[in-house]
């Protein structure tokens, strides 16, 4: 026989307590107080698992129960009466603990580092071509009417470096993807291309008037153009939603809008990675087409000096960035002669 | 915060003769983040192990672990919800916001059609979530329930939203009265039911607060900016376009985030203070006791305990906001919690539950 541990007995209709005794006698729990007297086996007990400290539940099937604290259930059915499954074990187990947070914080940046990126491949390669269409026609669309205005090229120079453009032969290009330059002209983003998922780049007037050759141009566009076979704009797509869903769900619930500041911050590495791998990218196309690779570098340098001539310059920030540090580009572009 | 949130939605207890002594009964919260820490983690690797399927087991866990370590007049609260059941809720939920990505992702036309249909649904599915989460609470054996008809969760959760906005927030306050009252007024403990008696009025008062400090706040982060920034000579206007585009850039962001977690906990304590004031369960009163230095203090100290572990500070951070937010909370008695009788209800499915946390809706304040 147990010794008598104190609970507090409740009947499931009333929320009156009972200051009962429990005391256990041949498999059968005894519930002794002024106002309850119930005898119950004990296999017919439902008995709540261990919740670190909190008060263990002894549940009697009709509604009613005991709330007992941890330790008096311990006294009244000895250790091996309140064996608990794997998981309260685990809990229970300091060094499988720390191997747990430490497993943790390894999967987090394996997840980030490797797994992510690795899913958005995959996630961007299933999108059906249709899908890819639309969604570059409506993004083309919202850009014609916000940033972009028609071009001032003449007709002339676009024929002759879209014409020049399409005697590139592109390495791994996806087949359906159909590679579309186009023209326009935009205050906002200065001497720049923008890829769209769809294989349509968009050249702007500015980006045109500081190239000093068509083969820097086309050095530019084989970037670009990196960005359309390697899918990057889905990749980035998936990789950033992954990372905010991620992120909100750490932080989210102490405050959900401060985690957009860590959410940036790790995304635009994803972004830095995906430009270094366009690089790469334009690298091999430029040297499968026999074009000088220092037309790239020399393209980057152009770019980066125009930047400063209109006031953005690279600081503290950088790695708030989206692209990586324009010397760590040209040097990588004059490195891999 | 939803642990906290579902545990105090839910509240207390009993009634007696007008001539008993008033007490104040203090809710406790007695968990503490060394012990949730473990069964946080383990939850985490297990749910990640099993592709999320053990998410429904781990909630269920996380859930009894807060409910059972808030405690008022000695005894606890306790959770009924079902693993089962709530991961058949969340795979439906995830269906159906699932289609609205994929429609939104498509086209926005397909996307403004999908978010119409949700924007139908979803006070449908709040009302059942209300449900669910109450009728899966208890205290003392006995539980609690929810009352709210459907019509009023399209008035409350639809059309007043829509109201204040086109308003232009002009009626914010009295869309978020209609919601308070939706929700404590149609509580009930066994068949005791909760009353909500607060004026649209203090409402107002509190939104005038929260935007005034608000403007305030702006204000002066625009002056600090034009102080520091402002080229006052010729030497500096060159120093700042060398390190000082970074510099302004980091203090916006610092501003921003000080800033949403000022407005966040101003939010919390104006109106959590208010409504619970204005809560009363038979001749039973409550009484909420936050402070904005002292909740503020929690969310910074959280969020940058949280970044700066790799996220191995959450359940830390969980445990100190449900201490302090369900510590300030009392009930104003006048006799006993003991005479309490159960009420009954049918169960309901967890599919609005589980919609509600994948919007991330809190009914905490």
């Amino acid at each position: 026989m147990s010794p008598g541990v104190a609970a507090v007995y409740f009947d499931g209709h009333h929320s009156t307590p009972h200051a009962v005794t429990l005391k256990v006698e041949s498999a059968t729990l005894i519930v002794d107080g002024v106002t309850v007297n119930r005898t119950v086996s004990l296999h017919k007990l439902d008995i709540s698992e261990a919740l670190g400290t909190s008060p263990r539940l002894i549940r009697f099937g009709d509604g009613a129960f005991c709330e007992v604290d941890a330790a008096g259930l311990e006294m009244l059915l000895g250790r091996k009466g309140v064996a608990s499954r794997g998981v309260v074990r685990w809990e229970g187990n300091v060094r499988w603990v720390v191997a747990a947070a430490l497993l943790f914080v390894a999967t987090l940046i394996a997840a980030y580092r490797y797994a992510v990126p690795a899913i958005a491949v995959v996630a961007a390669n299933q999108v059906p071509a249709p899908i890819v269409d639309i969604i570059s026609r409506q993004v083309m669309a919202a850009l014609d009417s916000q940033i972009f205005e028609p071009t001032a090229v003449s007709s002339e120079r676009q024929a002759r470096l879209v014409e020049r453009f399409h005697r590139v032969r592109f390495p791994a290009a996806d087949p359906s993807v159909a590679f579309d330059v186009t023209f326009r002209k935009s205050d906002a983003l200065g001497p720049n291309a923008i890829a769209l998922p769809s294989g349509t780049i968009v050249v702007t007037d500015a980006l045109v008037a500081l190239a000093q050759s068509d083969e820097e141009l086309v050095a530019v566009l084989a970037h670009e153009a990196g960005h359309v076979a390697r899918r990057h704009g889905l990749r980035q797509l998936f990789q950033n939603s992954l990372v905010a869903l991620a992120v909100t769900w750490l932080v989210g619930d102490v405050s959900a809008i401060v985690a957009a500041a860590p959410t940036a911050l790790l995304q635009a590495k994803y972004s830095r990675d995906l430009e270094r791998e366009a690089d790469s990218y334009a690298l091999v196309a430029l040297r499968v087409n026999g074009i000088p690779t220092e037309h790239f570098a020399a393209m980057l340098e152009r770019l980066e000096h125009s930047a400063e001539d209109r006031g953005i310059t690279a600081g503290a920030l950088d790695y708030l960035s989206s692209h990586p540090v324009t010397s760590e580009r040209i040097e990588h572009v004059r490195q891999t002669h | 915060m939803q642990p906290v949130s579902a545990s105090d939605a839910t509240d207390v207890v009993s009634s007696l003769p007008d001539e008993a002594v008033t007490r104040y009964e203090p809710f406790r919260f007695t968990g503490t983040g060394g012990e949730y820490f473990r069964i946080w983690i383990v939850n985490v690797m297990l749910s990640v192990v099993t592709l999320g399927i053990y998410s429904a087991w781990a909630k269920v866990r996380r859930l009894q672990y807060f409910y059972r370590h808030t405690r008022i007049s000695g005894a606890s609260f306790d959770y009924h919800g079902k693993p089962l059941a709530l991961l058949k809720g969340r795979i439906l939920a995830s269906c159906l916001f699932g289609g609205y990505y994929a429609a939104s992702a498509i086209s926005p036309a397909a996307g403004v059609v999908a978010f119409a249909m949700l924007a139908a649904l979803l006070p449908w599915l709040l009302a059942r979530s209300l449900r669910f989460r109450l009728y899966n609470s208890s205290y003392r054996g006995l539980r609690f329930h929810f009352h709210g008809s459907t019509a009023e969760a399209y008035r409350v959760f639809l059309a007043l939203p829509a109201v204040a906005i086109v308003s232009l927030f002009m009626l914010a306050p009295l869309a978020h009265h209609r919601l308070k009252r939706f929700q404590h007024a149609n509580a009930a403990y066994g068949q005791t039911r909760f009353a909500f008696d607060a004026p649209v009025g203090a409402f107002y008062k509190s939104y005038l607060v929260i935007g005034g400090c608000l403007c305030l706040y702006i204000l002066a982060g625009v002056l600090i900016l034009l102080r520091v920034f402002a080229p006052s000579d010729p030497v500096g206007e060159e120093q700042f376009d060398l390190s000082g585009q970074s510099l302004f850039v980091g203090l916006v962001l610092v501003m921003y985030v000080l800033g949403v977690s000022i407005f966040w906990s101003l939010m919390t304590v104006q109106i959590r203070n208010l409504v619970w004031r204005h809560t009363s369960l038979g001749p039973h009163r409550f009484i909420s006791t936050l402070e904005l230095h002292k909740l503020l203090g929690i969310i910074v100290t959280n969020t940058l305990g949280i970044v700066f572990t790799l996220g191995l500070f959450k359940p830390y951070a969980q445990i100190r906001l449900a201490k302090y937010v369900i510590g300030e909370l009392s009930l104003v008695s006048s006799g006993t919690l003991d005479e309490f009788v159960a009420g009954s209800q049918p169960e309901t499915t967890a599919l609005g539950e589980e919609a509600a946390e994948l919007l991330d809706v809190d009914f905490g304040i």
